[in-house]
Formats: C-alpha cells, structure tokens, sequence
C-alpha cells in the first residue's frame, strides 16, 4: 500500500511539474505574440495607420512623465542621501571621506537613478496600466474595441508602450539630479566637505558613459515595465479579483524584469569595461 | 447562399451558420450547430445559463474562433477568410454587450462618435460626427443625457446609450446580447419596443442572446434553441411557434416557465 501510494506521489509531482512547465510555455507563447502585434502595431504607427486615441495617448504621456515627478523625486532624493550615509561611514574609516561624492554620483548615474525610478514606475504606472486594462477586459470594452475593427494592442497598448518607455528616460535624467542632490546635502551636512569639492569631485567622477549607461538601461526599463502592466491587463480574467491579481502580477513581474535586465547590462558593461 | 422559405414568402439569407462545435479546450460546449437567418428578420439565440448562447455569438461576430464549422457572410466563411476580409465583414456589425461596455472616460457622446471615429467615417468633419451620434442619442431617448459618463446614467440608459453606438456605422447586423438583462420590466419593454423600431427603420438583420421570456416572444420572428445538457440544439423555429408546437420537454418547461420533470439541480 505505501508502495504504491510513493509511486502515485511521484506520478503526481511529475504531472504537477510537467502542468507546470506547459503553462510557462504558453505564458512564454503569449508573451511572443503580444510582443509581435505590439511591433507590428508600432510599424502601422510610423506609417501613419495606426488607429488610437491622441487625446488618451496625451494623457498617459502626462501620468506617466509629469505626474510621477514628485515621487520619483522624493524617492532618489532618499536614496542619494542613503548612499552618502553608507558610504560616509566606510569612507571615513580609512580617512577618505571627500570620496563619497565619488560613490554617490557612479552609483547613482549609472545604477540606482534608473533602477529605482523603474521600481517606482512599475509600483505606479505599470500597476495602473494593468488596473485600467483588466478593469476594460471586465467591462467588455477591450471585446468592444475589437469588434470595431480596432487591435487593443493599437489602441491601448501602443500608446502606452510609447509614452513610458520616452518618459522613463527624462525621469531618469530628473533621478540623477536629485540624488545628486541627497548625496550633497548628507556630505556637506555631516562631513563638513565644502561645495566646491563636492561638486568638483562629482564632475571628475562621472563621464558621459555613465550617462549613456544609465539612458539606455531607463530605455528598456519604461519599455519593459510598460509591457508587463498591458500584458497582464489584457490576459486579465473577468472576475471580481482579476484586476487585483493583474496588478499585482504586472508590480512583480516588472520589479523582477528590471532586476534581470539590470544584471544582464551589469554583466555586458563589465565585459565591454564601460 | 439558400433563400429562407418562411410561410409565403422566400427571403434572402443574411448569415448561415454550418456545423459549428464549440468547445472550451477539450470542453465541449454545444456542436451540430446548423441554421439560417433571414435578412432584415430578429433571430433569437434561446436556451439556459451556461448552454453557449453567448459564445456562439462571439464566434459570430468574430470575438472567439470555432472549435469546428462555418460562419458565412454571404459566401465567406469569417473564420477562414483574409484578415482584410474579416475587417471589412465586421465593419457592418454594430454590437450591443452584455454589461453594455460603453468607454468609461467618454461621454456618451464622444462613445456613439468613436466608432465612426475609428471606422473610416475620415471624411466626416468631427462637427458631422457629433451631429450623427447627437442623432441616434436623441432616436434612443437620450438627447438629454449626451454629455453624461456611463457611471452618471443607470442600466437601462447604459444599453439605450449602448445600442446608439452599435448604430453608428449603420450596420446590416445587429448583434445583441442579453439586452434586457439587469432592467425592470417597463424600461425592458421599452428597449423590445425600439429594436423593433430600429430594424423596422434600418432594415438590419438583429440576432438577439436571451432568456428573457417576455422580450424573445414580443421581437423574435426566428430563433434556435440550445441545450446544455445533449450540447446541441433541440429546436428551431420563432419563440411563439415553439411554444404552440414544440413537444421538446425542456423547450416546453422553459418557454412555460416551469421546472422540468426530473430537475432536481438548484438552478
């Protein structure tokens, strides 16, 4: 009896595992197919068919650029103030204190403008994409627009593909200012390091690869965090809880899309010594 | 494509359905599905919750691809025709949804406009456009509602204002589901009477989901009915008829309004 009951568990975890990795396989399916009608939607865009909304396309432009500001904002100013607190403690250490200008203008330049203004973005923006197509998908009107001839993906998902994915980079560039910021009120707050010097070693420190790394990261991390709130608000189910379940599916997966990317980048910027 | 003979006269056939299976992956939902709808008739797609009258209408209007079988449009087979085909066939659908899907951010206005809007109405000034759908908004009593949200206005203006919008492109097929559903008996008879007035003033072919007694004997000239329980249809022919004729058990009980002979379930 036990023997077989063994034998059946085993049968059964394989089955789990094998319903398991099918199911990752469509969702990989999906993934594919949303991310070819999104390419072709965007081809249709630059040859001027592309049917959507400018005045709705303006306003998830403004949400997701304006809008996020003031987080955004708050945000890197605590981080650069973090770094400079870190990196105060450790620096002085070995009497070298007017370094951190060092460390928190590389670190944030090139690593934690553009990761955190993703974080914040995909808590924000992403979950409210998601929320808005999954509340769509319930009502319908995603059904609506598809019998009206018009591909959601033009409607709804292009357009906000678009708007993040150039308005994550402009953030980024407002991210490093402000933690530069933080930064410079921690070291000349509590290290007596003077202006000059904070700002000269900032200067030396940081070179237009930096930038570029960072720019480029923000690229793909609005184009990935704005993908992963569409997929999941048009994969949404049309129950009570699927809006809940999108949102949170679509904060998760783009929190842990922008940590992959950025070790992906981490890993190429080490290989290429950028 | 067959005419239809119905009693003395022949009439064009507007939609034909052949062979239809409809399954959810290996569910199977309803098959041998096979039937005509005259042009300019109201076809009525009957049977009980959960039998597949709401898919079989999205297979229909081109929502949901068959499992199996044919959706023909004149000669075109929807499903296995060019995607061009499929956008200029749906371009004279006009669909009214069960929860009536009207766009929450827009005006009932700007929602009767953007069919037209997005549907090649291009040489249409956005002043002509308002002033059409100003026209369907006032043809369903709503001219006093046109710059309402959906969220400012109850159910039944939501369909009213739903059904505007199906009209927008002044479509040959009227496709609506469950329409009375959600709304009291008078407001009910009020949305019956107007589909029957709009298919009278358009001359669209309307083919309408519901279990709704009162409404499928006041518009239906025709309709099929499904049984969840053998997965096809068990009866053909207008509500009225098969209320008069048909000896099927369940039709009788449901167009009666009784519990069938047996029926122990809850539902």
């Amino acid at each position: 009896m036990s023997l077989y009951s063994s034998s059946r568990e085993r049968v059964l975890a394989l089955a789990a595992i094998g319903k398991g990795a099918l199911s990752r396989f469509a969702a990989v399916k999906e993934v594919a197919t949303l991310l070819g009608e999104l390419i072709i939607a965007t081809f249709a865009l630059f040859r001027g068919r592309a049917r959507f909304d400018r005045a709705d396309t303006w306003a998830v432009v403004q949400a997701s650029g304006a809008s996020a500001l003031g987080v955004v904002a708050l945000v890197n100013l605590l981080v650069g103030s973090i770094l400079a607190f870190v990196g105060a403690i450790q620096l002085q250490k070995f009497g070298a204190e007017m370094f951190v200008a060092d460390l928190v203008s590389i670190a944030t330049v090139r690593e934690m403008a553009a990761v955190i203004t993703a974080v914040v973005l995909s808590g924000r923006t992403g979950a409210a994409f998601a929320a808005r197509i999954a509340t769509m998908q319930g009502n319908e009107e995603v059904d609506a627009l598809k019998t009206m001839g018009v591909s959601p993906v033009e409607y709804l998902v292009l357009p906000r593909v678009l708007a993040l994915t150039l308005m994550t980079p402009l953030l980024y560039v407002f991210a490093c200012g402000v933690g530069l910021l933080g930064g410079w009120v921690v070291a000349v707050g509590t290290l007596d390091l003077s202006n000059a010097l904070y700002w000269d070693r900032t200067a030396e420190a940081l070179a237009g690869r930096h930038f570029v790394l960072g720019a480029l990261k923000s690229l793909c991390f609005g184009a990935l965090v704005a993908f992963a709130g569409c997929f999941y608000g048009l994969r949404a189910g049309r129950n009570a809880a699927a809006v809940g379940e999108a949102t949170t599916s679509a904060v998760v997966s783009g929190i842990v899309g922008v940590i992959i990317v950025d070790a992906v980048f981490a890993l190429c910027a080490f290989a290429l010594d950028v | 494509m067959n005419d239809i003979k119905t009693g003395s006269e022949t009439k064009e056939t507007a939609v034909e359905i052949k062979d239809l299976r409809m399954s959810y992956g290996k569910k199977l939902i309803q098959e041998n599905i096979n039937f005509q709808v005259a042009k300019g008739s109201i076809f009525i797609i009957m049977g009980g919750s959960g039998c597949g009258k709401s898919t079989l209408l999205k297979h229909m209007i081109g929502l949901l691809p068959p499992a199996a079988g044919q959706v023909l449009y004149g000669e075109t087979d929807y499903w296995a025709a060019e995607v061009e085909k499929q956008d200029e066939i749906r371009r004279h659908f006009g669909v009214l949804f069960q929860g009536s899907a009207l766009f929450s951010t827009l005006t009932l206005t700007e929602n009767v406009t953007m069919p037209m809007k997005l549907n090649g109405d291009a040489k249409k000034s956005d002043a002509e456009r308002r002033d059409r759908a100003h026209e369907l908004l006032d043809m369903v009593s709503l001219s006093h509602a046109k710059d309402l949200l959906p969220n400012e206005i109850s159910g039944g203006m939501k369909k009213r204002a739903a059904l505007a919008r199906a009209l927008a492109l002044d479509p040959e097929f009227l496709f609506l589901d469950e329409p009375s559903a959600g709304l009291d008996p008078i407001s009910s008879r009020k949305l019956d009477d107007l589909i029957l007035e709009l298919r009278d003033r358009t001359r669209a072919t309307v083919l309408v989901v519901t279990h709704e007694l009162p409404s499928l004997f006041a518009i239906g000239d025709d309709g099929i009915f499904l049984d969840a329980q053998s997965k096809q249809p068990i009866a053909r022919g207008a509500p009225k008829a098969l209320l008069e004729t048909c000896e099927h058990p369940f039709v009788q009980a449901f167009l009666n309004r009784e519990v069938p002979d047996g029926d122990e379930s809850n539902e």
